[in-house]
């Protein structure tokens, strides 16, 4: 065209040259903006997905445990508080509170989308005994029998297996030697195991604690610092003192047996006069010792040793059921 | 002279057209980068980093204050219609007094890092029928990526509640205006039990 066109005297054929070249700037100043816009965004979304793709992987399995873990420590508690309480029927008021747990907790997870439930199967009962001495209203009490106050007596005989047995002493009543010290014994039954277990209870001068653990097998001794309240805490099922672990502190070590047949011991104090404290236990059997349904301390009370509990924690992802049995505190527990 | 002077015209245009061109440019980059800004916030990896993060403190925070009963003593801290030393009803507008019990393991876990929380405790109410819910934490609406984390914690009978712990659950609890009420009956054995629920997110 140009060559045939007349020249303009003005120049304009290369005016419109530029104008088109400016035209041209815009379009690939736009046309980057939007590539860069697009590139940006590719580059994130690759980005996005592989991390979702990555992230998705749990299919919540540590949810549906810690649900299983605070049910079973909240049904514990609600079941050691049915005993201190002295619940007339303790299998029924440890159902209706167990249901009332289950009911609410279900409705606390489906909020969330999870469908739980938690209920105790009752008929899977185990009966036992809660024997316990709780402070008077003066304060702690004598580790003596009640009523007569024997300082050598039987707490609970032919019990065969027991569980949460923890015994709060006050330092400044016990004995500074071994010999005529409060000592906790599980006195295997010469029809049983016929071995002797026992843990002794003496002070140092600063008030520590110090526990003598004899066994078939031999003796530990070990001192334990007093804890800021004063009064120690020995735990012997979880074989713990002022809540640090003692390893050689086992239940009835050689006295109670793992399984079936539990063989029968008797849990014995000696020198009960030498100690001032509480204590609480539950066995699951006794037919010798302090007697039930007695009004003065200890209390000896008809109580749920062992029962089984169903569980399930539902999500899309997971469907998680067990049956747990409930028994706290038990020695290998 | 008419012709001689054209060109100096169009020269001025030309840079003005360049000007243009280069801001539209930069325009164009400001643009992309603002409307694709990749953020700790923004989703992308960096983000859900920090809302992993965020969400493990929440949970660890509540796993370890529930097993040493400091979540437990949290929820009895509670007295005449709300949290003590909060305003009625409202919650702490941020960290909680130093006297509760969740104060330090909520300073270390969220307070010096700088990210802002919630902390609701849900409740059932009406016989179970309904859902309750009070405040403990309002630090405010959590944005969107905000990451969540709760614990059931079961409140007994026997457990006691009040500045000096005066009351006993099953006995004031309703008398005294403890938000929660018995979730069946009195209450005496099982009192009820409450979800706490945490909403943390970066400031």
């Amino acid at each position: 065209m140009a060559d045939v066109s007349l020249p303009n005297p003005f120049g304009s054929e290369t005016a419109d040259r530029d104008e088109d070249r400016a035209q041209i700037i815009l379009i690939t100043g736009l046309t980057l903006a939007v590539l860069f816009v697009a590139v940006v965004l590719l580059l994130n979304t690759v980005i996005y997905t592989e991390n979702l793709a990555t992230r998705g992987a749990d299919a919540g399995g540590a949810e549906a445990i810690e649900f299983r873990d605070g049910a079973v420590d909240d049904l514990a508690g609600i079941l050691h508080r049915e005993h201190r309480n002295g619940s007339a029927n303790v299998t029924e008021s440890f159902g209706a509170s167990a249901e009332t747990y289950g009911r609410t907790v279900g409705d606390l997870r489906a909020r969330d989308g999870v469908i739980a439930a938690v209920r105790p199967n009752l008929s899977t009962v185990e009966e036992g005994y809660f024997i316990a001495q709780n402070e008077t209203d003066d304060g702690l009490r004598n580790m003596t029998a009640p009523g007569s106050n024997d300082a050598d007596w039987t707490v609970a005989g032919n019990a065969t297996r027991t569980r949460n047995y923890r015994l709060t002493v006050d330092p400044a009543s016990l004995s500074d030697s071994t010999s005529g010290a409060f000592t906790v014994v599980a006195d295997g039954r010469p029809g049983g195991t016929n071995e002797t277990w026992s843990a002794t209870l003496t002070r140092e001068t600063d008030g520590d604690l110090t526990v003598t653990v004899e066994t078939a097998n031999g003796t530990t001794v070990e001192t334990f610092a007093s804890p800021p309240d004063e009064n120690h805490t020995v735990d012997f099922t979880a074989g713990t003192v002022n809540g640090e672990p003692f390893d050689a502190l086992v239940w009835a070590e050689w006295v109670q047996t793992d399984g079936d047949p539990y063989e029968p011991y008797d849990v014995r104090y000696e020198n009960g006069d030498r100690a001032r404290g509480t204590y609480h236990l539950v066995v699951d059997d006794r037919d010798d010792g302090a007697n039930p349904d007695r009004p003065s301390r200890p209390y000896v009370d008809e109580a749920i040793y062992s029962v089984e509990v169903e569980l399930l924690h539902r999500t899309p992802e997971l469907t998680y059921r067990d049956v747990i049995r409930l028994a706290p505190g038990e020695r290998d527990a | 002279m008419f012709v001689e002077h054209l060109p100096d015209d169009r020269g001025q245009a030309h840079t003005l057209e360049a000007f243009t061109a280069a801001l539209l440019l930069v325009t164009g980059l400001i643009f992309a980068t603002q409307a694709t800004a990749v953020t700790p916030l923004s989703a992308s990896t960096s983000n859900q980093h920090v809302e992993n993060q965020a969400e493990i403190a929440a949970q660890d925070l509540l796993s370890t204050a529930d097993a040493s009963g400091d979540l437990e003593a949290a929820l009895l801290y509670y007295d005449n219609g709300s949290f003590v030393g909060a305003a009625d009803g409202e919650g702490y507008a941020g960290l909680p007094p130093e006297s509760h019990p969740l104060h330090d393991p909520l300073t270390e876990a969220f307070g010096d890092r700088q990210i802002a929380f919630d902390i609701d405790v849900y409740y059932p109410e009406d016989g179970g029928n309904e859902t309750g819910d009070t405040p403990m934490v309002d630090m405010g609406s959590p944005t969107d990526n905000a990451a969540t984390a709760s614990v059931r914690v079961a409140l007994y009978g026997d457990d006691r509640f009040g500045a000096d712990d005066q009351h006993v659950l099953s006995e004031d609890g309703p008398g005294r205006g403890y938000f929660a009420d018995p979730a069946d009956g009195d209450g005496e054995v099982l009192y009820t039990v409450v979800e706490v629920r945490i909403t943390a997110w970066q400031m």
